[in-house]
């Protein structure tokens, strides 16, 4: 038996999802954020029950890609039973979702989730008025408490119907409909599904173009559109009946302190730079304790227990990787992780995309852009994966290119590091000052000459709700799983390369190619160069490679400021580490993660080659 | 040729009063010299005579640093031209099926020489019967169209036209329908609005507030 879990976004859909399979899935306060369907089974009175969570969506007749996911699992009957999630707060919208599920006739079921919400704000719906006017039953839940939703299962084995419930369509419409149905055989909903230009068959699709041009011509409005203005003539009917609203308990409008220019942006401006301070403390510290366990009991042992030289090579570029994987993951992507989840679930992330929106536009794209450029902060990782929220591709350009730009925790591990250490705090802050500069100018120019059409953001704000510990470890948990999963072979296949590369002799013969420009361009020596490599598979190994090489931990002794300064400028600046690269081509394609890469190395050479010239 | 001439001249003035209120609300910087010619497409030189002109007439000022603002009386004039232009378009790619770049250079021309008695019918027309449907305004009412970018918070309005490239159809889904009734919880002026439709806070883009033809309903 197969059930389909459908609704609008951040209804608590994946929530209930959760509760029924026991699979973990993302569950935000942020809207669209399930985008893959995922499936899950559960047994109950021996019956194995197959669930699947859908993407969240506003409408399903729609082009957008998880409209035409939806559709098609709804009409292509995939489903035993179909399962709408509405918020009791937000009725009337989400019976406008409901009643074009509902026109496919299948058994369904409706759970009116987000009843304590509701309640607060004054919102009573009548489940059994609802049940009758709609012919399927009602089941009120609080999906954040798991009341009720014991009772899902249940009601989708024993008392599923097909709803009743019809819309009073304009008689242009229904006449157009049943002349489709006749002349072409066809049942209700494939007759309105071809007026609303959905049939596959190219015939029909032909003769309900002719009539719904027809329609247009008469009512000055497209087929759509009467369409949707009679089911929301219909949604708001049924809401009228069955909603009643009381004055809500008031409390202090939190809200408007968040989103106003004033504290508003101020308030933004703390929590992320709050954020990215207190990542950093924590990172480099866990980071180092991590590192240092890593080599005290693993690299030691290894290198004393005498392996053979290739083996010894192999084993030692084995333990770096994972070295790497792990030194950066927890310390700096987990706890970023925790944060971002936090920001997420009590409903601020949309809050901070409204607020960013008309600064991003600068940059060819709009308010929901922040969410990537924060994250790369973090990790750049992450960030690539969340440009998925973008809706354009050419958004999704821009964000990759910049959000590949922002210097990540590990990149701030250099600048402070060597910067910092060796130089100061002044010429530290301006690395990062350099960085943002490119970053803009990037930006700007992006968005000049990136081809796609811009549009604005529509954006649902997310309640404010109070985010539970278990929600917040439980995201973060699978989000460093991914990128584990993600980074993790591919830091290991890099990290034996590179291995080889050393044994067999290959790094040096570079390492002599290269010196000569290596010294005219960047005014660095030779082994300077070969850390930058080694940069590609964690960035900061940049810093820790370029120690082992110059034989002393006291760098201010072996370079001068300036190599120090134009070491850490090209590291931040040059190509992405190697997980970066990999996301890059799983979201945007092989050919643009190129692009990127060599842009990346070009901005870092080019900065490389001017501050030499320069300082020196 | 008098006549043409002072016509073109004429509708230069409106241009300008026009980009510069639609700077006010986009909180984009047009009002420089140099940036207001660069939208308008003209050069800089041909604009001078002009704005001396505007100004002379109150209906601008240039301010020490170079930059232009509108007095009260250009405010109106500006925003009058612009809901001008909006109801226009509307017309023209809602009603006639227009696609929505021509519609635009058609009101571009149009918002010059019309009438605001003919642009008050047009606007009644639009909203006619059976398209706003549940909400219409009084009658005898004086009939007032605004974009969604010129309410100020706490506004309650009434959706009369959703033009929108691209996006038309998510904002329909949202409820963003000819007839329905929405509040401004919050606007910054430049960095968009927060409306609430149907119990749920829809956040927009200027860009996208722009497109969205209102009326204050009550
Ligand atoms: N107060 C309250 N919050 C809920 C309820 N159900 C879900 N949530 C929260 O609503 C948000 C959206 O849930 P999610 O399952 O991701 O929604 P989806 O987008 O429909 O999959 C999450 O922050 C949940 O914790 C409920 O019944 N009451
Ligand atoms: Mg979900």
């Amino acid at each position: 038996m197969k059930v389909g879990l459908i609704g609008n976004p951040n209804v608590g859909k994946s929530l209930i999802f959760h509760q029924l399979t026991g699979l973990g899935v993302e569950v935000s306060n942020y809207p669209g954020t399930t985008i893959d369907l995922q499936s899950g089974t559960t047994c109950f009175q021996k019956e194995m029950i197959e669930v699947t969570d859908l993407p969240g969506t506003y409408s399903i007749e729609g082009d957008s890609e998880e409209e035409k996911i939806v559709r098609s699992f709804v009409d292509s009957g995939k489903a035993d039973v179909i399962v709408a999630v509405l918020d009791a707060g937000r009725l009337e919208r989400n019976l406008y979702l409901l009643l074009q599920v509902a026109e496919y006739r299948r058994p369904m079921l409706v759970v009116l989730n987000m009843m304590d919400e509701a309640e607060k704000s004054g919102i009573r719906v009548d489940a059994g008025k609802l049940s009758s006017l709609l012919g399927v039953e009602v089941i009120p839940t609080v999906a954040i408490q798991g009341k009720n939703t014991s009772s899902i299962i249940p009601a989708v084995l024993s008392s599923v119907k097909s709803p009743i419930v019809n819309v009073l369509y304009d008689h242009h419409i229904e006449a157009a409909v049943k002349s489709l149905k006749t002349v072409h055989n066809l049942e209700w909903i494939e007759a309105i599904q071809a007026l609303l230009g959905h049939a596959k068959d190219p015939d029909v699709r032909e003769a309900a173009a002719a009539l719904s041009e027809e329609i247009e011509r008469m009512h000055r409005m497209t087929v759509a559109q009467i369409i949707a203005g009679n089911r929301h003539h219909c949604a708001e009917h049924i809401a009228d009946e069955v909603v009643q609203l009381r004055t809500p308990e008031r409390g202090p409008d939190i809200d408007r302190l968040l989103t106003s220019r004033i504290p508003g942006i101020p308030i933004l401006a703390a929590i992320l730079i709050g954020i990215l301070l207190t990542v950093f403390v924590i990172g480099s510290w866990l980071e180092e304790a991590i590192v240092t366990l890593i080599n005290i009991f693993v690299l030691q042992p290894f290198l004393a227990a005498g392996f053979p030289p290739l083996a010894e090579q192999l084993g030692v570029s084995l333990i770096l990787a994972i070295q790497a994987g792990f030194g950066i993951a927890f310390p700096f992507i987990f706890t970023f992780y925790l944060f971002i989840a936090l920001l997420e679930d009590s409903g601020y992330l949309t809050r901070a995309a409204f607020l960013a929106d008309r600064t991003l536009h600068r940059f060819g794209m709009h308010g929901q852009g922040i969410i990537p450029l924060v994250l790369g902060f973090g990790c750049n990782v992450p960030a690539i994966m969340s440009i998925k929220l973008l809706r354009t591709k050419r958004e999704r350009l821009i964000a990759s290119f910049l959000v590949t730009l922002v210097p990540c925790s590990a990149r701030t591990v250099i600048i402070a590091g060597l910067v910092a250490a060796f130089i100061g705090l002044a010429a530290a802050m301006s690395v990062y000052l350099f960085v943002m500069v490119i970053i803009l100018i990037t930006g700007l120019i992006l968005s000049r000459v990136t081809p796609g059409e811009q549009y604005g953001m529509i954006l649902e704000m997310s309640p404010l709700r109070r985010p539970t510990v278990k929600n917040v470890l439980l995201k973060s948990w699978m989000r460093i799983r991914e990128f584990l999963l993600v980074a993790m072979p591919l830091l290991i296949v890099a990290s034996i390369i590179l291995g080889l590369f050393q044994y067999s002799g290959l790094m040096a013969a570079f390492e002599e190619f290269i010196a000569p420009f290596s010294e005219a361009v960047l005014g660095l020596p030779s082994y300077a160069t070969t850390a930058l490599i080694f940069g590609i598979l964690r960035k900061e190994m940049a810093l820790e490679t370029l120690v082992i090489l110059a034989g002393t931990a006291d760098l201010g002794s072996v370079l001068t400021m300036a190599q120090i300064y134009i070491f850490a400028v090209v590291s931040v600046l040059f190509i992405p580490c190697i997980a970066t690269i990999a996301v890059l081509r799983k979201e945007i394609g092989t050919k643009m993660a190129l692009v990127i890469s060599a842009y990346t190395l070009a901005i870092g050479l080019l900065v490389g080659a001017l501050l030499n010239m320069l300082l020196s | 040729m008098p006549i043409l001439l002072y016509m073109e001249a004429s509708s230069l003035r409106e241009d300008i009063l026009e980009a510069l209120y639609k700077a006010r609300f986009t909180g984009t910087k047009q009002s420089l010299l140099e940036e207001l010619a660069l939208t308008l497409g003209k050069e800089p030189g041909e604009l001078r005579p002009v704005l001396i002109q505007l100004e002379q007439n109150g209906e601008l000022v240039f301010n020490p640093d170079g930059s232009l603002s509108l007095t009260p009386a250009g405010n109106e004039t500006g925003g009058r031209v612009m809901r001008k232009h909006r109801i226009l378009e509307c017309f023209f790619s809602e009603m006639l099926g227009m696609s929505p770049d021509t519609a635009s250079e058609e009101a571009c021309t149009l918002e010059h020489g019309v009438s605001d008695e003919a642009i008050e019918r047009l606007g009644r027309y639009i909203r006619g019967p059976g398209r706003s449907g549940l909400h219409g305004i009084r009658r005898g009412k004086r009939w007032q169209a605004l974009t969604l970018l010129e309410a100020v918070e706490g506004d309650l309005l009434v959706v009369s036209c959703v033009r929108c490239r691209g996006l038309g159809g998510r904002l329909h889904d949202l409820g963003l329908f000819p007839g329905t009734e929405i509040t401004v919880v919050r606007k910054i002026p430049g960095n968009g609005i927060v409306v609430r439709v149907k119990e749920c806070d829809i956040a927009l883009s200027t860009e996208i507030a722009a497109s969205i033809l209102v009326e204050r309903a009550g």
